[in-house]
């Protein structure tokens, strides 16, 4: 007979990090969402958990000096509904209200989303290209990653050690800009094919800061870098967008998938880029 | 590991692995026959369940996840032997037909209407959005809900 799960649920987050350095094995469990799936299919093996959903500190959401915090067990439906994220990161709320269904908001948390890395997640491309940085905690140190930059390191693989518990999402906030969040599933609300996030600002019409991230056609999500820069100082017009769009077309790397062709796929980065951009530019006025 | 369990207002105190899934817990060892599991991954939603007033896959639940928490099922909605009008609707709007997937979508209503006392038909198909049904084509079933939605706010419960 396999024997029982251990089972832990500290009531705050020293006692998480300490029961995690005494058991670096441990799975930490946030809405079970994913967790759930892996244990079912025996990826995973439930030998000890530690349950976070006790720790209170963990939930909150703010805006304090031109940055949103996320508490890492802020459910999907605590960010599509707050007013806070509705207000500074609109971008944000929509990637939320898009991913699967009401039930699975009201578990699924952003930390567990960003330590799982699932590569057609929605919350990524929105981390990329807002230029968040993912904190978290071990029993002896506090840890700061750049989504950017060495976050999403492979497929459903996050830079996370195994010794730590993401605290938090922090995230810079721009002044003045224009949002587009694109995302194209089989069914609504399913897993992406491909997702678009896509940032603008503009003075007298010309473009002063343009970030787009892909996700859902690579390993990990992108960004679209000569895109990017190819649109600053570039007058925002629907033919430079047109040829924005082909151009992350052109550079986004899609991997092979047995069921959609990369040719399509390519070709859905092309559209959704464009959409993004679209909307992003159209929400700048 | 002896977990307390407080379905329906009632408390179960029961020896399980804190890692069984709550669906499992619900109907085998509680015997609450309404939850069931179908697709076992969360795509389904037959066994939808409320905990803490929100609709959640009991499937993707651990049993020590929802220890102590205030857990609705199906079970609970009639009082003193009448259905309640969300029942009551989804009967006379033919909401269902093999029954399999409907404790989980009156939950999902349940919910719905306890936030939202009337619900735009957007409201109501983004709500019941994780809940699959293979008879009835989901136009009975918003008739149902809208249905519910009228009875409640005639002073129903
Ligand atoms: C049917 C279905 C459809 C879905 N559709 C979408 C979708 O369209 N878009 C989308 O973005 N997502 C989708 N998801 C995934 C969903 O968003 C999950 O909620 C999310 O990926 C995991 O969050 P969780 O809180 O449930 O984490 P859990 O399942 O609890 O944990 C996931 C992993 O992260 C680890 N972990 C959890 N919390 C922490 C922490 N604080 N620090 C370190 N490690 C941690 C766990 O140990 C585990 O390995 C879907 C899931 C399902 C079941």
């Amino acid at each position: 007979m396999i024997s029982e799960t251990t089972y832990h649920r500290p009531d705050s987050l020293d006692q998480a990090c300490n029961l995690l350095s005494e058991n670096p094995e441990a799975v930490l469990l946030s809405g079970c969402q994913s967790l759930g799936l892996l244990s079912k299919e025996g990826i995973i093996s439930l030998d000890t958990v530690i349950d976070l959903n006790g720790v209170p500190e963990l939930s909150d959401i703010s805006y304090k000096n031109g940055f949103l915090h996320i508490g890492a067990l802020a459910t999907h439906r605590d960010i599509e509904t707050s007013k806070t994220v509705q207000k500074h990161l609109p971008l944000l709320s929509t990637a939320a209200t898009q991913i699967a269904d009401v039930q699975i908001r009201n578990a699924g948390t952003i930390g567990g989303a960003c330590a799982y890395a699932d590569p057609t997640a929605d919350y990524p491309p929105v981390l990329m290209a807002t230029n968040a940085t993912i904190h978290s905690q071990s029993s002896t140190d506090s840890f700061e990653y750049t989504a950017r930059d060495g976050f999403f390191i492979d497929y459903y693989q996050s830079a996370i050690g195994p010794e730590e518990i993401i605290t938090s999402i922090k995230i810079p906030l721009p002044e003045n800009a224009g949002y587009g969040f694109e995302k194209l599933a089989y069914r609504k609300n399913d897993r992406a094919i491909v997702n678009v996030a896509a940032i603008l600002e503009s003075k007298d019409g010309v473009c002063t800061r343009s970030d787009i991230s892909v996700a859902g056609v690579w390993d990990t999500p992108l960004l679209a870098n000569k895109t990017m820069e190819f649109l600053i100082g570039t007058e925002l017009t629907e033919e430079t967008i047109s040829q924005a769009s082909d151009m992350a077309r052109e550079e986004i790397l899609v991997c092979e998938d047995p069921l959609i062709s990369i040719e399509y796929r390519s070709a859905m980065v092309g559209a959704l880029t464009k959409k993004a951009l679209t909307i992003a530019k159209e929400d700048l006025s | 590991m002896i977990l307390n369990f407080k379905v329906n207002n009632t408390n179960h105190e029961t020896n399980i692995d804190p890692s069984t899934p709550l669906a499992d817990v619900l109907h085998d060892v509680l015997g609450y026959k309404s939850v069931k599991q179908s697709c076992s991954t969360g795509i389904c939603g037959a066994c939808t369940i409320r905990i803490n007033g929100e609709a959640r896959k009991s499937c993707l639940h651990m049993a020590g996840q929802a220890a102590d928490s205030d857990i609705s099922t199906v079970e609970g909605l009639s009082q003193n032997g009448s259905l309640s009008p969300i029942q009551e609707a989804f009967i006379d709007n033919f909401s269902f037909q093999c029954g399999f997937c409907t404790p989980g979508f009156i939950m999902s209503t349940a919910a719905l209407l306890d936030e939202n006392s009337s619900p735009s038909d957007e409201e109501i198909r983004d709500s019941l959005h994780g809940n699959i049904c293979r008879c009835t084509g989901y136009l009975a079933i918003l008739d149902g809900v809208k249905d519910a939605a009228k009875r409640m706010n005639k002073g129903g419960n």
